[in-house]
């Protein structure tokens, strides 16, 4: 599980706020189903992301409001993924995180904590406990 | 292998009462339930309208991109993996993913003619980074509070806030890739000991 890609690898910041082009992404899933712990370093990127979104909120109109929850009347709710092993191409457009559509969610095993610098950098810190 | 843990509370502790609360607004409304959906787009719809408007720029184009973005939030309940993270984290890479997506189809982007007048040496360099940074609008004030450095500031604005890809900041302000690569990633790592900070 470690990196097989050192490119994807290093794209991981860029991938997590969509800041690649579409085979760049396509390079960097390929190696997320592959690499656990890029799949962790992306959720924490993630959270970086959504924690830098906290501080730059903006109001929409209330019309949005209004017009999502009539959407939503037409749509139907996906069923959740089925669980895939593990290394099989599975893309979702659902879980997961970081400006791409997400590496596959549910499979994950190999999931390790706590293993890499930004691991152990979180293991420090503590994004995301802020919440608004 | 260990036992798998969640990952998303970090250090310190359980999870806060609100990532906790929007985690089961998601679990609900993935059974169907309006009512938890309706409470968790009022609950988030500021930050995912900021990251909407920060990266497509205009406030019509940012309804539509939160209000797809949501449809899919509520089609895509049932896959979000609480032990991947937090509710929010799962929403706002759904956001940005369309928010990016519709500014890299949108080919008579003026982001895009002003990557181009830049290439053709019709604007100075510098002039061209000025114009991009003369945009600074109130979230990018906030984000340099954020991330300490400037340089990283330069290339994480253009990338988080508006949807600029490594080679076009590359591009935009003559770096070479590997060094605005490593400045997103830095500068994500700087921004996350700062708004992680209790």
């Amino acid at each position: 599980m470690t990196p097989a890609d050192p490119t994807a690898h290093g794209l991981l910041g860029a991938y997590a706020l969509g800041a690649v082009d579409e085979r760049e992404r396509v390079a960097v899933r390929a190696h997320l189903v592959r690499c656990a712990e890029c799949r962790g370093d992306l959720d924490e990127l993630a959270e970086v992301a959504a924690a830098l979104a906290a501080t730059t909120p903006a109001a929409p109109p209330a019309g949005v409001r209004l017009r999502v929850m009539s959407e939503i009347s037409r749509v139907r709710p996906l069923p959740p993924v089925p669980p895939v092993p593990a290394g099989s191409a599975a893309d979702t457009t659902a879980g997961g995180a970081a400006g791409a559509p997400p590496a596959p969610s549910p499979p994950d095993v190999g999931r390790r904590r706590g293993g890499s610098s930004l691991g152990r950098a979180r293991a420090r810190i503590g994004i995301a406990r802020r919440r608004r | 292998m260990p036992p798998r843990k969640r990952r998303h509370p970090l250090p310190g502790g359980p999870p806060g009462p609100s990532d906790e609360a929007e985690a089961d607004l998601v679990r609900r409304t993935s059974l169907g339930d309006h009512a938890a959906f309706e409470q968790l787009y009022l609950l988030t719809r500021a930050r995912a309208f900021g990251v909407a408007l920060g990266v497509v720029r205009d406030p019509t184009a940012a309804e539509d991109v939160l209000q797809e973005a949501f449809v899919q939030v509520w089609s895509s309940a049932g896959r979000f993996d609480v032990d991947r993270g937090s509710a929010a984290a799962w929403i706002m890479a759904i956001v940005r993913h369309r928010a990016v997506d519709l500014v890299r189809t949108s080919a008579a982007s003026s982001r895009r003619d002003l990557a181009h007048h830049h290439r053709s040496g019709v604007v100075a360099h510098d002039s061209t980074v000025d114009l991009l940074l003369g945009r600074l609008d109130a979230q990018e004030v906030r984000l340099t509070l954020v991330v300490l450095s400037p340089p990283q500031r330069v290339v994480l604005a253009l990338a988080y806030l508006h949807g600029y890809s490594h080679a076009e900041i590359a591009r935009l302000l003559r770096l070479p890739l590997g060094t605005v690569k490593s400045r997103i990633r830095d500068g994500l790592a700087r921004a996350r000991r700062v708004v992680g900070a209790p």
